[in-house]
């Protein structure tokens, strides 16, 4: 029976002192414990890996143990060589979350305040960074356990370690307990060049060189065809063909007198006119299809004009950029007045592409 | 929880005192009166007193003459995890050494995986056995820490079929071997309890769980796990461990929890090009044309340049092409875009397309396919190939294709790409 009692009794005494322990633990609970632990999901996302070059870092991980807490501290830590001489904490930004580590972004001054991350730079080359949880432990919002956090350098100051070939692991620690290693890599050139050229390329064809109107009349107009024998309606004489890969496209211009023969003309058509038979009047006129070509004015109404000379070009038609095969119709115009001296009248035209590139 | 003491002057009534609940039991004295009652709920014990109002001590137990009432919890039994020891793998049970410099209750700092490494646990019954008492099935789980061992919620069975941790067999241990109380300098724990239970097949490396032992109020076991760390462990990740009752941890106190960190693996990245400069030479609108490392440019498939990557981690790394398509100035030949696209003469086009061999490295849609595509641009990287975990070397080849129009501008056009890879740890 005593044995009984003597254990109850030690199992009470036992109790006290749990009680006792208890109230203890209990009063230095509001201290903040810290646990450490692993970070995990690292990584660091540079805009170049090539050596002594300036690179942004998108540094992430994920921290199971949260920095809550005003004494947390997250101190980055590149090794040698990197160089953030200069650099700014206006250059750094600081994002947190739960599920992306875009929720919440933080902001940084020299000293933390209650809304106010610390961001310190120090050591050689400022390859220390210390960031220092706001005297709230909260700031915009708490770094909870398993959040992610994202911590960006942009590429201002922030030059590459100079040895190619060559693994740096970039060191995570800090007072809020959680560690980690980010191990990246250099090289002599990350960058490949490539290089292509385009050759110039400048077509042009002209589908008849021999036209004719036939026999001029005062009574009805006249108009060239490609048999030569010519006819009393508007139609195509010939067509021209361009196309060219010129940037800033071409030029066609006519190059020629108007209808003489020898010393009498039929005069030409300064602007673009409508027929007017009885009247002398030489001209021509041009519509396109395909392409980026345009008939130039005086050329592109309904009327006829013609301005090119024996020594001087007109221009008929224009892309101002590359193009497809532009098709030009070309129509040409003749009108005799009943003084028109009687002679076989001809002349030659000259049409010109001058593509620019 | 209330504990009552105090001393009966006066002569006891036959019914000096009577409670009960949901949750304690009440013993209360009577003279020269034995027995017990029990319920589902509480258990009532009687039992003889003395002539009040003396008391005696020794080293060994109190003496408490009177007429005592104590309130208590019932005696049901309490398994307190007290006591752990993490040891080499070198030796029999008695004979193998402590991992932790002959320290009891130390965590393992850096455990390699794959290596076998063996925790000894010492369960003692802090309670009694007059409630709930059973046999227990001792079960080793472990759990990854994240804030804390007791916070963890989901314990993992160390014998289940994969996971982070497994059982190993060893030739050292025979499965269901006795354990000994073994010193604490070679990786023995102290004594949390009166007796030892010597026969206890504690002895465990094939399974997680020990056969059915019951362990008394005034005794203690202690169970020896060999167990490795698999390659899905997390680097660097601190696990703790428990026993339980088959999973059961019904009246299980942990007063410690062994722990191991899993040693960081050492990362490695490596990554390099072949050639940083090629070319197509001149474009035509005829035929396509494909890069090459002379800047000659060909008529048909071929490799430009290769790249070799690898890395030692367990989350492996990502590689990304970033850069403007061929460009001069305002004149550019139009990227294929994001999708997969055949050769189409006489078509804009600039892509590339890869392959992937060696290692565990391969290409990302939308380059892995026959025809090319580009979706990077001068701002945004457009990822290539990735690895999702720890790879040797792939070696990646890398073809460009470039097809003009008629009227793709005449001029000598350039781009400069950038090739990044990332390591993910």
């Amino acid at each position: 029976m005593f044995n009984l009692y003597s254990k109850y009794l030690r199992r009470v005494i036992n109790i006290s002192l749990i009680f006792s322990l208890t109230a203890f633990y209990l009063l230095l609970s509001v201290v903040p414990v810290a646990h450490a632990a692993a970070l995990t999901a690292l990584s660091d996302t540079m805009s170049s890996s090539k050596i002594t070059t300036a690179s942004s870092h998108v540094l992430k991980f994920t921290t199971p143990t949260g920095a809550a807490e005003s004494t947390d501290t997250i101190i980055i830590t590149f090794p040698a060589d990197f160089d953030f001489t200069s650099k700014t904490i206006s250059t750094l930004s600081f994002t947190h979350g739960a599920s992306t580590g875009l929720e919440t972004t933080e902001t940084f001054a020299a000293n933390p305040t209650g809304s106010v991350w610390g961001a310190v730079f120090s050591g050689t080359a400022n390859r220390i960074l210390t960031l220092t949880a706001p005297t709230d432990g909260i700031g915009i919002a708490t770094v909870a356990a398993s959040d992610k956090i994202i911590i960006t350098y942009n590429s201002t100051n922030s030059i590459n370690a100079t040895t190619p070939a060559t693994s740096y692991a970039i060191a995570i620690t800090g007072a809020f307990g959680d560690t980690g290693t980010i191990t990246v890599y250099l090289i002599t050139n990350d960058q490949v060049a490539v290089t292509a050229t385009v050759n110039q390329t400048l077509t042009f064809a002209i589908s008849d060189v021999t036209i004719g109107f036939g026999t001029l009349t005062t009574a009805n107009r006249r108009d060239a065809t490609g048999d030569t024998n010519g006819q009393t309606t508007e139609v195509e004489a010939h067509n021209m063909t361009v196309s060219t890969n010129a940037a800033s496209g071409y030029i066609l211009t006519v190059l020629g007198a108007t209808l003489n023969a020898g010393s009498p003309t039929i005069t030409a058509l300064g602007s673009n006119t409508a027929s007017s038979a009885g009247t002398e009047q030489f001209g021509l006129r041009m519509d396109n299809s395909g392409g980026n070509g345009t008939v130039t004015a005086p050329y592109a109404a309904s009327g006829y004009a013609y301005t090119g000379t024996a020594s001087t070009a007109a221009q008929v038609a224009a892309s101002s950029t590359s193009s497809f095969t532009t098709t030009y119709s070309v129509r040409y115009l003749a009108n005799i007045a009943g003084d028109t001296e009687a002679g076989s009248y001809s002349t030659t035209l000259t049409y010109t592409t001058t593509a620019t590139f | 929880m209330f504990v009552y003491i105090f001393g009966w002057l006066g002569t006891p009534a036959a019914q000096a005192y009577f409670a009960s609940s949901t949750s304690f039991g009440v013993q209360h004295q009577l003279n020269s009166i034995g027995g017990r009652s029990t319920s589902t709920s509480f258990s009532l014990f009687h039992a003889g007193g003395q002539t009040a109002n003396t008391q005696a001590t020794s080293t060994n137990f109190y003496g408490l003459a009177g007429i005592l009432k104590f309130l208590f919890r019932p005696t049901k039994p309490s398994y307190e995890q007290t006591h752990y020891h993490w040891r080499n793998d070198d030796g029999s049970e008695s004979a193998a050494t402590s991992a932790t410099s002959g320290t009891q209750d130390t965590a393992l700092s850096s455990l390699a995986k794959s290596t076998n490494i063996r925790l000894r646990v010492e369960i003692s019954n802090e309670g009694g056995t007059r409630w709930v008492y059973a046999t227990q099935q001792f079960r080793l789980e472990y759990g990854l820490l994240v804030s804390s061992c007791s916070a963890i919620s989901s314990w993992v069975d160390v014998g289940a079929v994969a996971g982070d941790f497994d059982m190993v067999n060893t030739a050292n241990l025979t499965d269901g071997n006795n354990t000994t109380n073994i010193a604490t300098s070679i990786g023995g724990v102290t004594d949390s309890n009166k007796t030892f239970l010597t026969s206890n097949t504690a002895v465990k490396d094939t399974s997680s769980q020990v056969g059915a032992l019951s362990v008394s109020s005034d005794s203690f076991v202690e169970l020896e796990y060999s167990i490795q760390a698999l390659s899905a462990a997390t680097d660097g990740g601190i696990y703790c461990f428990r026993l339980t009752n088959a999973s059961s941890a019904t009246n299980y106190t942990y007063t410690v929890y062994p722990q191991a960190t899993i040693a960081s693996g050492a990362q490695a990245i490596s990554f390099s090009i072949s050639d940083n400069s090629i070319g197509f030479s001149t474009l035509s609108a005829a035929a396509a044309t494909y890069a090459t490392g002379n800047l000659a440019g060909s008529a048909s498939e071929t490799e430009a340049h290769n790249m070799v990557a690898s890395v030692t981690s367990n989350n492996g790394y990502l590689l990304t092409v970033q850069g403007a398509t061929l460009t001069n100035g305002g004149y550019s030949i139009n990227a294929i875009g994001g999708t997969n696209t055949a050769s189409a003469v006489g078509s804009e086009q600039f892509g590339l397309r890869m392959t992937a061999t060696g290692g565990s490295g391969s290409v990302t849609a939308p380059y892995a396919a026959a025809g090319f595509a580009y979706a990077a641009d001068a701002s945004t990287a457009s990822q290539v190939a990735s690895a999702a975990g720890t790879s040797s070397n792939t070696t990646y080849s890398v073809r460009y294709l470039t097809n003009i129009a008629n009227v793709t501008e005449a001029t000598a056009y350039s781009s400069t790409i950038t090739y990044t890879i990332t390591g993910n740890y």
